[in-house]
């Protein structure tokens, strides 16, 4: 995507953002938020105001030559709309939770390691080991050099995992159904993985006959 | 080898991999007669919704490395409730267009995301 067609977005996404504000929110011009201006002044100016600088910002950054300096303005500003959001109870309801930066991965439209923070397989990774990978992210973050390494490790195992999940959920169904022959026309490497993501006890009467090469059913 | 079959190349192995530095990764696969000039236009212009090319143009990155590296700065500015710096240190590898560009696309998603929840 060009960056005049990405800006464009933003501020067609300002626009449908601030009118949708207007009508839900009846406060919205109470409570307040500081906005950095041109000559990098700075003052508090109502939200819904706050947010027609902001469309406004951005229409003026459309029709220059875009600068960073210029852009980077405009995004504090964005970034303080966002914050006041976050923040302020008197904004709707938006419930941080305890911890905001897991919420936002959590969250199905914004996360960008969704499969990794997602019900499903928080559940199947050990507890300790999902906060402790998810600590590892968070802090890494501090630093690039740092983050691209963690991001060569997470990220693999992300992609691997948003295929995985969809196998998984074949797998289950497989099991419940109760068809061996089934099992065995799939990989059993895939299987062996799948059977990782559970409990020894879970699923314990089919296992992996290594000899064989294949999956047998062990009556209880 | 044409630029747009090494490009091919680079990115079979971007996927692996989420960045490569360009000078390695050409003396590894014994290229030498490729133009590093030519390389930086074509990715510049036709491939830069898969690559990112670092400041200097010595190192290339996924898309998504580069993607998730600034929504997840954003989410963690937003933790810590502090003002966020495109100039700054954090953002100092990567060019002004990208920057703007890539931070565009993440903060129309925070505006959607947002109307969700409140």
């Amino acid at each position: 995507m060009r960056l005049q067609e990405s800006l464009n977005i933003l501020h067609e996404e300002i626009k449908e953002f601030q009118k949708a504000v207007k009508e839900r929110i009846f406060n919205l011009g109470k409570v307040k938020v500081s906005v950095i201006q041109d000559k990098n002044e700075e003052g508090p100016m109502p939200v819904s105001l706050g947010l027609y600088f902001l469309s406004n910002s951005t229409k003026e950054l459309l029709s220059s030559n875009i600068k960073l300096k210029d852009f980077n303005r405009l995004h504090k500003n964005i970034k303080r709309l966002f914050q006041k959001f976050v923040d302020s109870n008197e904004l709707g309801n938006f419930d941080k939770g305890e911890d905001l930066f897991k919420k936002l991965n959590e969250n199905d439209s914004i996360s960008p390691f969704k499969p990794l923070f997602c019900d499903d397989f928080q559940g199947k990774i050990k507890n300790d080991v999902f906060k402790n990978k998810c600590n590892q992210l968070r802090e890494s973050i501090t630093n690039f050099n740092s983050f691209k390494e963690k991001f060569r490790e997470v990220y693999s195992k992300n992609l691997y995992y948003q295929t995985l999940k969809e196998k998984l959920e074949k797998y289950q169904d497989i099991l419940i159904s109760g068809s061996l022959q089934k099992l065995n026309e799939e990989d059993l490497e895939e299987y062996r993985l799948f059977r990782s993501f559970y409990p020894l006890d879970l699923y314990s009467d089919y296992l992996i006959d290594i000899k064989n090469g294949n999956v047998i059913k062990i009556n209880k | 080898m044409e630029t747009k079959e090494f490009i091919e190349i680079l990115l079979e192995e971007i996927k692996g991999n989420s960045y490569i530095n360009i000078s390695e990764f050409l003396m590894n696969i014994n290229l030498k007669k490729l133009k590093i000039k030519d390389l930086i236009k074509e990715i510049e212009k036709n491939y830069n919704h898969e690559l990112i090319l670092n400041l200097e143009n010595t190192e290339v990155y996924s898309y998504d490395l580069v993607y998730n590296y600034f929504k997840l700065k954003l989410f963690r500015f937003l933790e810590k409730g502090i003002d966020m710096d495109l100039d700054s240190d954090d953002f100092k590898e990567f060019k002004p267009d990208d920057l703007i560009r890539i931070f565009s696309i993440i903060d129309s998603e925070f505006f959607n995301y947002l109307l969700d929840n409140i």
